[in-house]
C-alpha cells in the first residue's frame, strides 16, 4: 500500500511566540513547563505517522489533547509552526496561497462536528458549495450535488434550508459536500459527536458501507474508544499533544502500552471490536465430501469431537455430519456423506463482530463457521470461545 | 456700635421676617461678559450680603422668559434691542423690573477680520477685499465671501435667530439691495457664529458677518466693524438705513426680588460699568486662558474705586476681606478640586485641530464638495418626485414591507407633514439623512470588517467607537465645524461621525458571530478570504448589520435635528427656532414632523433587518 499522508515531527504551538516554545522542546520541557516558563501552549508536540492510501486512520483522545488540532493542520486551517506534512509525496507546509487552495479544492474535504454548514443557503447549494469555488458551472455541479445528495440518502431535500433538517440529516448534509468535491483524502473532526447514539450507530455503518465503495484515504477524529475501533483500521492515542500508542485496534486493545491506554480501553465494549477472525480456530477437523463415512468418523475420534464440516475440493463448505449419523450408516452399509449431510449450522465472514454473533452462538448445535466471499472455510468458533473471546482474544 | 448693631438686627429682621433669606439666581446667557458680572455680583451678594445664589444657562431670550417666570432672578446684562419681543412685554407687564444699565456704549454691526482688508503679511495672506470700508461695498466682493451652499452669491452670516439684530440685519439687507448678491445665513446660535469666525480666522479664509462687542473674539481677534451711515432715529426707523445705536445692555430682575432682596436691588442699581471696562476684562481673560475667578480677581483689585462706590463701606469691607484672604473665595478648599490643579486636554486637542484644518485645507474642501455633490444629488432627486407619488411610494414601501395597514399609516404622517407646511423642510432633512447613512454605511462595513478580523483593530477602535457615541452629540458639531463651517456639509459630516459607530459596531459583531466552523468549512474547501467574506461572512452577519443600519439611520435622524445649530437647514431649523422663540406651537409642528419621519424610517428599516433574520 501507498502512503497517502506523511506526517513528520509536527509542532503547533499556540501563543505570540512560538520560537520560545520550540526552545523548550528542544530543552525537552514538557508542555506544562513550557506554558508556565514561555506562556505558549504546545498544542502537537512532535507527531509522526502516516496514513496509507484507503485506509480509515482514526485518532482518538480527550479534549485538550490537540486532535482537532493535528487534522486542522492536515489542510493548514491550522499552519504547523514546524515539522512537515507530506501529501502525495508533496510537502504542503511550504504552499503559497494559490498553491494551498488549489490543493483544498482537490485533495481534501473536510466534514466537522458541528456539521459546519452554511446556514443561508439551501442543502443543494451546500452541497455545490465546493464545486462552486472551484467554478464548476452551475448546471453541472447541481446534478454532481443531487448525486452526491442522493448518495447520503436525502434525496428530496435539496431545496430545504439545513435548519429544516435534524442533526443526523445534517451530518449527511455535511458528507455529502465533502462527497461531492470528489476528494481523495475526508478529514473527518468528530463527526458522530454531536449526534445521538441510536444516529450515531447508523452513520457509521453508512461511513463503513461508503467506504467499501468508495475507497477514500480517511483521517478520522473522535473522543469515542468504541467508534475509534469500530471504523478504524488503525488507531493512534492521543495524549497531551503527542501519540501514546499507534496500532490496530485489536492490537492496542491487546497490548495497552501503558497505564493511560489500559484505562482508556478499559470501557471499551470488547463484543464491538472483538471480530471472528480474532477468535476462530483453524479447522483441523474438515472432511472433504468424496472422502466418505468412515474417514469423517476416524477424523472425530482423533480430534475428540461428535460432529465435523464437509467441504468440496475448493474447501467450500457443504454442511455438517454427526458422529451419530455417522455410525448409523456405518451399519445400514453405506458410504456416502451426501445423504447425511446436515444444514442446520451457521456461517459467518471473518470481520464481523462478535456482538453480531452472540446471537448465532446462543441458538445453533454446531460451532459456527467462518467463511469467506466464496463460502470457503476458513475457520470455526466453538460457542465457548464467543463467551470466553469477550475476556481475551486468540485464545490460542 | 450702633451700627454694627443695625447690620446685625438687618440680617435677623429680615430672616425673621422672610424666613431664610432666598437664593438668588443669575442668566448665564452663555458669553464671557455675563459670567463675569454674574461672578461680580455673586460675590458681593454671598460675601456682601449673605444670600446664596446659583447661575442657570440658557440662550438669552430664555433666560429673558426665566426672568419672566421666576426661575431666574438676575439678568446682568440684558442686550434689549437684540431681545425686545419677549424682554418688552416683561417690563409692560411688571413681570421683570429694569434697575440700571450696565453699559450702552457698545458697538454692532457687520464685521470682517482685518486681513480680509489689509493682508497679514505674517501669515502669508494677501489682501482680499482691500477697499472694502463700509457695508455698501460689500456687492463688489461678493465673489470673496461666496456661499458654499449657493456659490453665485456671497455669504453673510446673520445674527442668532430671534435676536433683534437678526430682524435689523434682514431689513437691512432688503434696504441696501444687498439679497441680490449675498444669501443671509442663519447660523443657527450665537456659540455657532464665534465657532464659523475662529474657523474661518484660523484659516485665513474670508468672513463677513454679524458680530458685536464687548465680546472676547472682538478683543481676541483682529475684525474691522464696516461702515455704515451714522445712527440717525429716522434712517433707523425706515429700514434701518444708518448704524446700529449702542444698545443699552441693563440689568434686570425678576419682580419678586424688590420684596426678597431688597438690599442687592438696592446694590444692582448701583451697578454700572462701561464697554471699555469689559473689553478689558474680556482680554484679560482671554490671555489668561479663560480664568474666570482670576478675571474677577483682578477686577475687585483693578477697579476698587468703581465697585466700592456700589456698597456700603461695610459691606466693601467684607467683599475686601473675602477676596483678599487665602481661606476665602479662592484659596484651598477641600470640598473643592484645587482650581491651581489645572489639566488641559481640551488645548491640544484645540491644536491638531487647527493644525488638520490648516495643512489640509485642500482635502477638506474636496470632502465639502464631494458630500455636498451627494446632498445636492439626493435632494434634486427627491425635489423632482411630485408630492402626491411620493406618498404614494411611502404607502407602498410600507404595504410591501410590514402590511397594508402600516402604509396607510405611514402615508397619513406624510400628508400630515406637508400639511403642517414642513414639506420641504422634511425633503431636506431626509436627503441629509440619506446622504449620512449611505456615506456611514460605505465608511462604516469596511472598518467593521477589518475590526473583526483583528483583535488589535478592535481594541484600538473600541474606546474611539464609544467616545463618538457617549460624547454628546453637540461635541461633534465642533470639529464639523471648523474643518466645514457652518451649513449643510458640517451637519453631514458630524452626522457621519455619529451615526458611523453603530454601523461600524454591529458589522463587527455581526462577522465576529459567525460560527468558527462555517468559516473553517468555507476555506477548507479552498475559498480565498474574499470568498469566505463574501459568501459566508457578510450573509451570516447580515442580520446583524441590518440592525446596525437601522441603528445608524436613527443616530443620523437625531443628529440631523441637532446640527441645525450649526446652520443644517431642514426640520432642525424650525425646532431651534421654536426653543429660540419658546414657541410651542412651532416647536410641536415641527417636533412631531420629526417624530413621524423617524418612525417611518424606523419601521422599514426595522423590517428590512427582521426580514434577513429569517434566513
Amino acid at each position: 500500500m501507498t502512503e497517502k499522508i506523511i506526517v513528520e515531527n509536527l509542532v503547533k504551538t499556540f501563543g505570540s511566540r512560538p520560537k520560545l516554545a520550540l526552545e523548550g522542546l528542544k530543552k525537552g520541557w514538557n508542555k506544562k513547563e513550557i506554558l508556565k516558563k514561555t506562556g505558549q501552549t504546545i498544542g502537537v508536540n512532535k507527531v509522526s505517522f502516516s496514513v496509507d492510501e484507503g485506509e480509515i486512520f482514526v485518532i482518538i483522545g480527550l479534549s485538550g489533547s490537540g486532535k482537532s488540532t493535528i487534522i486542522r493542520c492536515l489542510n493548514l486551517l491550522n499552519k504547523p509552526t514546524s515539522g512537515n506534512v507530506i501529501v502525495d509525496g508533496e510537502n504542503i507546509v511550504n504552499y503559497d496561497k494559490n498553491s494551498l487552495r488549489e490543493f483544498r479544492q482537490e485533495k481534501m474535504a473536510m466534514v466537522f462536528q458541528q456539521f459546519g454548514l452554511f446556514t443561508h443557503m439551501t442543502v443543494l447549494e451546500n452541497v455545490a458549495y465546493g464545486l462552486e469555488i472551484k467554478k464548476v458551472d452551475k448546471e453541472k455541479r447541481e446534478k454532481i450535488a443531487i448525486d452526491a445528495i442522493e448518495e447520503v440518502g436525502l434525496k428530496g431535500w435539496e431545496h430545504k434550508m439545513p435548519n429544516e433538517l435534524s442533526g443526523g440529516m445534517q451530518q449527511r448534509v455535511g458528507l455529502a459536500r465533502a462527497l461531492a468535491n470528489d476528494p481523495d483524502i475526508l478529514l473527518m473532526d468528530e463527526p458522530f459527536s454531536a449526534l445521538d447514539p441510536l444516529i450515531r450507530r447508523d452513520m457509521q455503518i453508512e461511513l463503513l458501507d461508503l467506504q467499501s465503495r468508495l475507497k477514500k484515504t480517511i483521517v478520522f477524529i473522535t473522543h469515542d474508544i468504541n467508534e475509534a475501533f469500530k471504523l478504524g483500521d488503525r488507531v493512534a492515542v492521543m495524549r497531551d499533544g503527542s501519540i501514546v500508542q499507534m496500532g490496530t485496534p485489536e492490537e492496542i486493545l491487546n497490548n495497552p502500552s501503558d497505564e493511560y491506554i489500559e484505562d482508556f480501553v478499559k470501557d471499551i465494549d470488547r463484543t464491538k471490536v472483538v471480530r471472528a477472525k480474532d477468535i476462530m480456530k483453524r479447522p483441523n477437523a474438515i472432511v472433504s465430501l468424496n472422502a466418505g463415512v468412515r474417514v469423517a468418523i476416524k477424523e472425530m475420534q482423533v480430534n475428540d469431537i461428535s460432529s465435523v464440516f464437509v467441504v468440496d475440493k475448493n474447501r467450500k463448505i457443504q454442511g455438517i455430519v454427526t458422529i451419530d449419523d455417522c455410525i448409523e450408516s456405518v451399519k445400514n452399509n453405506k458410504s456416502s456423506l451426501k445423504e447425511i449431510l446436515k444444514q442446520d449450522y451457521y456461517t459467518t465472514k471473518e470481520d464481523v463482530y462478535i456482538e453480531d454473533l452472540i446471537d448465532k452462538g446462543v441458538k445453533t448445535k454446531y460451532p459456527i463457521v467462518v467463511v469467506d466471499n466464496e463460502e470457503r472455510v476458513l475457520g470455526i468458533i466453538v460457542r465457548t470461545s464467543i463467551l470466553t473471546g469477550l475476556l481475551t482474544t486468540n485464545g490460542d | 456700635m450702633q451700627f454694627n448693631f443695625n447690620i446685625y438686627s438687618y440680617a435677623e429682621s429680615s430672616d425673621s421676617h422672610k424666613g431664610k433669606k432666598p437664593k438668588l439666581v443669575f442668566g448665564d446667557a452663555g458669553w464671557d461678559s455675563i459670567r463675569i458680572h454674574n461672578k461680580i455680583a455673586r460675590i458681593i451678594i454671598e460675601e456682601g450680603y449673605g444670600y446664596k445664589t446659583d447661575e442657570i444657562t440658557g440662550s438669552s431670550p430664555i433666560v429673558i422668559k426665566g426672568l419672566r417666570q421666576g426661575d431666574i432672578d438676575i439678568s446682568m446684562e440684558s442686550w434689549t434691542d437684540n431681545i425686545a419681543d419677549v424682554y418688552e412685554p416683561g417690563i409692560e407687564k411688571g413681570e421683570i423690573v429694569e434697575l440700571s444699565v450696565n453699559y450702552d456704549d457698545n458697538a454692532q454691526g457687520l464685521y470682517v477680520p482685518t486681513y480680509v482688508i489689509e493682508g497679514d503679511s505674517e501669515r502669508g495672506i494677501e489682501p482680499m477685499a482691500p477697499d472694502l470700508k463700509s457695508i455698501k461695498d460689500l456687492p463688489k466682493y461678493k465673489e470673496v465671501f461666496k456661499d458654499p451652499d449657493n456659490p453665485s452669491k456671497g455669504r453673510i452670516y446673520g445674527a442668532p435667530p430671534n435676536w433683534f439684530s437678526d430682524e435689523v440685519l434682514r431689513t437691512k439687507m432688503e434696504t441696501y439691495d444687498l439679497n441680490k448678491d449675498f444669501e443671509y445665513f442663519n447660523p443657527g446660535s450665537d456659540t455657532s457664529l464665534n465657532t464659523s469666525i475662529v474657523s474661518a480666522y484660523e484659516k485665513g479664509e474670508p468672513w463677513v458677518g454679524y458680530y458685536w462687542d464687548p465680546t472676547w473674539i472682538i478683543g481676541k481677534y483682529d475684525m474691522t466693524l464696516l461702515k455704515d451711515e451714522p445712527y440717525d432715529k429716522e434712517k433707523w426707523e425706515n429700514g434701518f438705513a444708518c448704524e446700529f445705536p449702542g444698545v443699552r445692555v441693563t440689568i434686570a430682575v425678576n419682580k419678586d426680588m424688590l420684596e426678597t432682596a431688597p438690599d442687592v436691588v438696592e446694590f444692582l442699581k448701583n451697578y454700572e460699568t462701561t464697554t471699555e471696562i469689559n473689553s478689558k476684562l474680556l482680554a484679560y481673560m482671554q490671555d489668561n486662558d479663560g480664568d474666570l475667578d482670576k478675571t474677577v480677581k483682578w477686577f475687585f483689585d483693578e477697579y476698587e474705586e468703581l465697585w466700592t462706590k456700589w456698597v456700603s463701606e461695610d459691606i466693601a469691607n467684607k467683599v475686601k476681606e473675602s477676596t483678599d484672604s487665602k481661606g476665602g473665595k479662592f484659596g484651598l478648599s477641600f470640598k473643592e478640586f484645587p482650581k491651581n490643579f489645572n489639566i488641559e486636554l481640551g488645548i491640544y486637542v484645540e491644536k491638531l485641530v487647527s493644525w488638520l484644518t490648516r495643512h489640509f485645507q485642500g482635502f477638506f474642501d474636496g470632502l465639502a464638495a464631494i458630500i455636498n455633490w451627494i446632498v445636492s444629488g439626493i435632494r434634486s432627486i427627491l425635489v423632482t418626485i411630485p408630492w402626491f407619488i411620493f406618498i404614494l411610494l411611502i404607502f407602498l414601501l410600507g404595504w410591501k414591507m410590514i402590511n397594508w395597514k402600516s402604509g396607510i399609516i405611514y402615508a397619513i404622517m406624510m400628508f400630515l407633514i406637508g400639511g403642517l407646511g414642513l414639506w420641504n423642510e422634511m425633503i431636506f432633512t431626509l436627503s441629509i439623512v440619506i446622504t449620512g447613512v449611505l456615506i456611514s454605511i460605505i465608511i462604516g462595513i469596511p472598518i467593521g470588517i477589518h475590526m473583526s478580523y483583528n483583535d488589535k483593530v478592535e481594541a484600538f477602535m473600541k474606546p474611539i467607537l464609544d467616545g463618538a457615541q457617549t460624547m454628546p452629540s453637540f461635541v461633534h458639531l465642533i470639529p464639523a465645524m471648523i474643518f466645514f463651517g457652518l451649513g449643510t456639509v458640517p451637519a453631514v459630516f458630524a452626522t457621519i461621525i455619529y451615526s458611523t459607530a453603530p454601523c461600524i459596531r454591529f458589522t463587527n459583531l455581526g462577522i465576529r458571530e459567525v460560527p468558527k466552523e462555517m468559516k473553517e468549512a468555507a476555506y477548507s474547501y479552498g475559498s480565498s478570504s474574499w470568498q469566505v467574506l463574501t459568501k459566508v461572512e457578510l450573509p451570516q452577519a447580515m442580520p446583524t448589520i441590518m440592525a446596525g443600519i437601522n441603528q445608524t439611520t436613527m443616530a443620523a435622524m437625531s443628529m440631523v435635528v441637532i446640527s441645525s445649530m450649526i446652520g443644517s437647514k431642514g426640520l432642525g431649523e424650525n425646532v431651534l427656532i421654536a426653543i429660540n422663540r419658546t414657541d410651542v406651537a412651532m416647536g410641536f409642528d415641527s417636533g412631531i414632523s420629526i417624530v413621524f419621519l423617524a418612525i417611518i424610517i424606523d419601521r422599514i428599516t426595522q423590517r428590512i433587518s427582521n426580514e434577513h433574520k429569517d434566513i
